[in-house]
């Protein structure tokens, strides 16, 4: 199943990417010119990720839209690390997601020890890391790996949601949590402060307040 | 004009202030006028003597508070004159730097700015009406009071970026399942639970609660040797 390569279909603002082999990084590199709103990761196959990932991760964190992984079947070792690296994960109930390289005498290499560390804290991720537990749906969701787990219409529903956000403030909202949790608090504030005002040159804000306004969809241009 | 009621109330209880946001008719819309005055009531928080922490709500039956006031936006005259403002009363980071214990207790709508005026504080209490949610991105805005830095670091990035990229609203018992909340209660129940919350808090000694919070705000910022070395200093003067 690891012949199809990366396929990206559009469905208005959102683009849906899924990953039947190797393309990824040059896949997020046209996405990072284009005008998608969101992107959705998803699998094929009964896969995440099929066939080799690596380096991807780091081109799908780069990416400035939000990003939404929708997990289905196996989520393993590379293909963890690039749902790891998107802003939101949602799995299939019948999911199954873990690190197996420590067990098999590797580290993983696309970030998966750092990611993972920062996104369920340092009991859970020595957990996985150190035995190489394959676990399921409902314990990624009760160690805060998915945020939630539902079927491919979640994720859609997800991902129509955010397509509806004014796209710049979107981006700097991912920047300000992303950037500002390497920071002490007092200068991620600060970042938040300076994003929120930068934001107040861009058009859709005024777009936005006046929609507030009068009751009608702001339909934003991203600018 | 008539003189208008205050957009913030201040009351001492014992040893508690309760703070209320009071424009119950604006749904306790966060407006320029409630920064000002919130501003005043927060120093004198910090620095009566007789109060040892504050309970924070909000008037009337519909809301904690329902975000910023939007009507007021775009007023300011420049971007510079704008992020002159932000700092020259910086009401969240006195919030958020109150050597007091803080609950919030949380009824109705708590959005946006109200939702993140909830996480500015130490412990929150809702009753099972309350609607939580970060509309920011969908009206073409950022969080600007802390959404953005306190949310990941209560509830993890994951959990953070649904909610502000989403938008999404959420109840009660979905605030207790993120660990948003420490307790849900009936809303007859709410200043009750949360006073009692407080007062469970106020046994122990004002300066051991002023360190824990130190500890905690300034530990969470330095390599963990580092914050060792702060939490031997603050018990060592907790003794002395």
């Amino acid at each position: 199943m690891s012949g199809d390569g990366v396929v990206v279909r559009r469905r208005g603002p959102v683009a849906v990417v899924t990953l039947g082999g190797p393309g990824l990084v040059d896949v997020c590199a046209a996405l990072a010119d284009g005008d998608a709103r969101v992107v959705v990761l998803t699998g094929t196959g009964g896969r995440f990720a099929a066939g080799p990932v690596g380096g991807a991760a780091a081109a799908v964190a780069a990416l400035r839209m939000p990003t939404i992984a929708w997990i289905d079947g196996d989520c393993l070792d590379g293909g963890l690390e690039i749902a790891l690296a998107c802003d939101v994960r949602i799995a299939a109930p019948g999911a199954r997601l873990g690190l197996r390289a420590v067990a098999e005498g590797r580290l993983p290499t696309d970030g998966g020890t750092q990611r993972l560390l920062r996104l369920v804290g340092r009991a859970h991720a020595l957990r996985l890391l150190l035995t190489g537990d394959v676990i399921d749906a409902a314990q990624a969701l009760r160690i805060g790996l998915v945020q939630s787990v539902g079927g491919l219409e979640a994720a859609d529903e997800l991902a129509e949601r955010v397509a509806a956000a004014a796209p710049i403030a979107a981006a700097y909202i991912k920047e300000a949590v992303l950037r500002g949790a390497d920071l002490a608090l007092d200068q991620g504030l600060r970042l938040e402060a300076d994003l929120s005002i930068l934001l107040h040159t861009t058009a859709d804000r005024a777009r936005g307040l006046a929609s507030f306004a009068d009751g009608t969809r702001p339909g934003y241009e991203g600018r | 004009m008539s003189e208008q009621p205050p957009t913030v109330l201040f009351e001492k209880r014992g040893d508690i202030a309760v703070v209320t946001l009071n424009r119950p008719d604006a749904l306790n819309a966060f407006s320029v006028r409630m920064r000002d005055e919130l501003w005043e009531v927060l120093g004198a928080v910090r620095d009566d003597p007789d109060v040892r922490g504050m309970l924070l709500q909000g008037a009337g039956e519909r809301a904690f508070c329902a975000g910023a006031d939007l009507t007021e936006f775009g007023t300011a005259p420049s971007q510079a004159v704008a992020r002159t403002v932000r700092w020259e009363r910086d009401v969240w980071g006195l919030l958020l730097g109150l050597p007091k214990p803080t609950v919030a207790a949380l009824h109705g709508y708590c959005l946006g700015s109200g939702l993140e005026m909830a996480v500015l504080c130490d412990l929150r209490v809702a009753a099972d009406d309350a609607v939580f949610g970060m509309p920011e991105a969908g009206l073409g805005l950022v969080p600007a009071a802390g959404g953005t830095q306190l949310l990941p670091r209560l509830l993890g990035p994951g959990r953070a970026l649904d909610l502000l990229l989403s938008g999404r609203r959420f109840g009660a018992g979905e605030a207790l399942e993120y660990g948003l909340v420490t307790q849900v209660v009936a809303r007859s129940e709410l200043s009750g639970a949360a006073t009692a919350l407080l007062q469970r808090v106020l046994r122990a000694p004002g300066r051991a609660l002023a360190a824990a919070k130190r500890a905690l705000a300034e530990g969470a910022d330095v390599p963990l040797a580092s914050a060792l070395d702060l939490e031997r200093r603050l018990a060592a003067g907790l003794s002395a």
